[in-house]
């Protein structure tokens, strides 16, 4: 609900943004980007798996958005236009190469307990939390690409499954079993890493 | 125990909160009945909640800054381009335009026949052949130059 509003919020806040850029105004740039910025560099993280490609591939995207403004329709969600622009350009550079290599970077070096501050009272808590969210991450990596995607669009963008089939370009029912065995799969790489149920 | 196996695959679907209406109410209601299915729906909840809350990635410094610049200067050479391209068109219709209007007053000046090396360079058709061939030769000329330029004005932008 949160995330919704969040989501309608950040829309709304954007809409003149855009209009700004597709009008031609050189300094509405900086604002959009950095709205984004977050939401699309993680989205594209997740989905290369490596911190290199996701910078190539977030300045690439704002590239072709900068091309194709003029055909976006303004009556679009610009968020979906956005991912889906960010998809293909993914999908093109993934295509020709094995999408393993794009698992061999890891996303940070440094340790849960790194991140977390000594003089917070609850600093068991959050190094639990903190480490169980580490693993988590390390077994969505294992899922193939197309996994990866669709579980970072539906629990981190908070994306509907039509919203999802857009910015991939597939049926709704397609979504549907991808969601459904993304999840089993990321279970079943639980299951196999932390056999004795750790996280 | 076929409505249990089916409402069983819809469990991490249920818990991802992307079924409908109806057949959340279903999956809800089955597994108040059926301990399998309940233990099975809390366990895919738990993993959904932990999805939302992974560790959120740092984005690097300079990224914006750097894909700020680089839209600006891929703006830059894309209208550059552009223009060049009306340029281009403005030119080829120029010379269309020129070429038939020097024809229309050469015709004026010299009559039906006007012959060069034995060949009537005021017949329409030799008109139109030749002045077809320099358009061309003018336009593949003016396209390596504009090339040249563009791929010059990127080097030095980008």
């Amino acid at each position: 609900m949160i995330l919704t509003l969040a989501m309608e919020l950040n829309t709304l806040k954007t809409a003149p943004e855009i209009e700004r850029i597709r009008r031609g105004d050189p300094d509405a740039w900086d604002s959009v980007i950095s709205q984004y910025q977050h939401r699309l560099y993680r989205y594209l993280l997740r989905l290369s798996g490596n911190p290199a490609s996701a910078e190539d591939l977030f300045q690439q995207t704002w590239v072709r958005v900068m091309e194709k403004i003029g055909r976006y329709d303004a009556n679009r969600d610009f968020d979906t236009w956005l991912f889906s622009v960010a998809h293909n350009l993914a999908v093109d550079q993934f295509r020709g190469r094995r999408i393993e290599s794009l698992d061999a970077a890891p996303e940070s070096g440094e340790s849960a307990g790194e991140r977390l501050k000594a003089e917070s009272p609850d600093a068991l808590d959050q190094l639990l939390e903190s480490e169980r969210a580490a693993s988590l991450l390390a077994c969505i990596k294992d899922l193939p690409a197309i996994h990866r995607e669709v579980l970072a669009l539906r629990f981190e963008e908070g994306m509907t499954l039509q919203e999802i089939a857009r910015v991939a370009s597939v049926p709704l029912s397609t979504v549907k079993s991808r969601l459904s065995r993304a999840l089993e799969g990321l279970r079943t790489s639980v299951q196999l890493r932390f056999p004795r149920g750790e996280i | 125990m076929k409505e249990h196996e089916s409402l069983r695959q819809l469990l991490p679907l249920a818990a991802a909160g992307v079924l409908g209406e109806e057949e959340q109410l279903r999956v809800e209601r089955h597994a108040r009945e059926c301990d399998n299915c309940r233990h099975g729906l809390e366990t895919w909840r738990a993993l959904s909640r932990d999805l939302r809350r992974l560790p959120q990635p740092v984005v690097p410094a300079r990224l914006v800054e750097l894909t700020r610049v680089r839209v600006l200067q891929e703006r830059t050479v894309a209208e550059t381009r552009h223009q060049d391209e009306l340029l281009l068109v403005c030119l080829a219709l120029f010379s269309g335009i020129s070429s038939s209007a020097v024809w229309y007053l050469l015709r004026l000046l010299f009559g039906s026949g006007l012959s060069v090396l034995g060949v009537d360079i005021l017949s329409w058709t030799t008109w139109l052949a030749g002045s077809t061939v320099l358009v061309w030769a003018s336009a593949a000329a003016a396209a390596v130059a504009l090339g040249n330029r563009h791929r010059e004005l990127r080097r030095a932008l980008l």
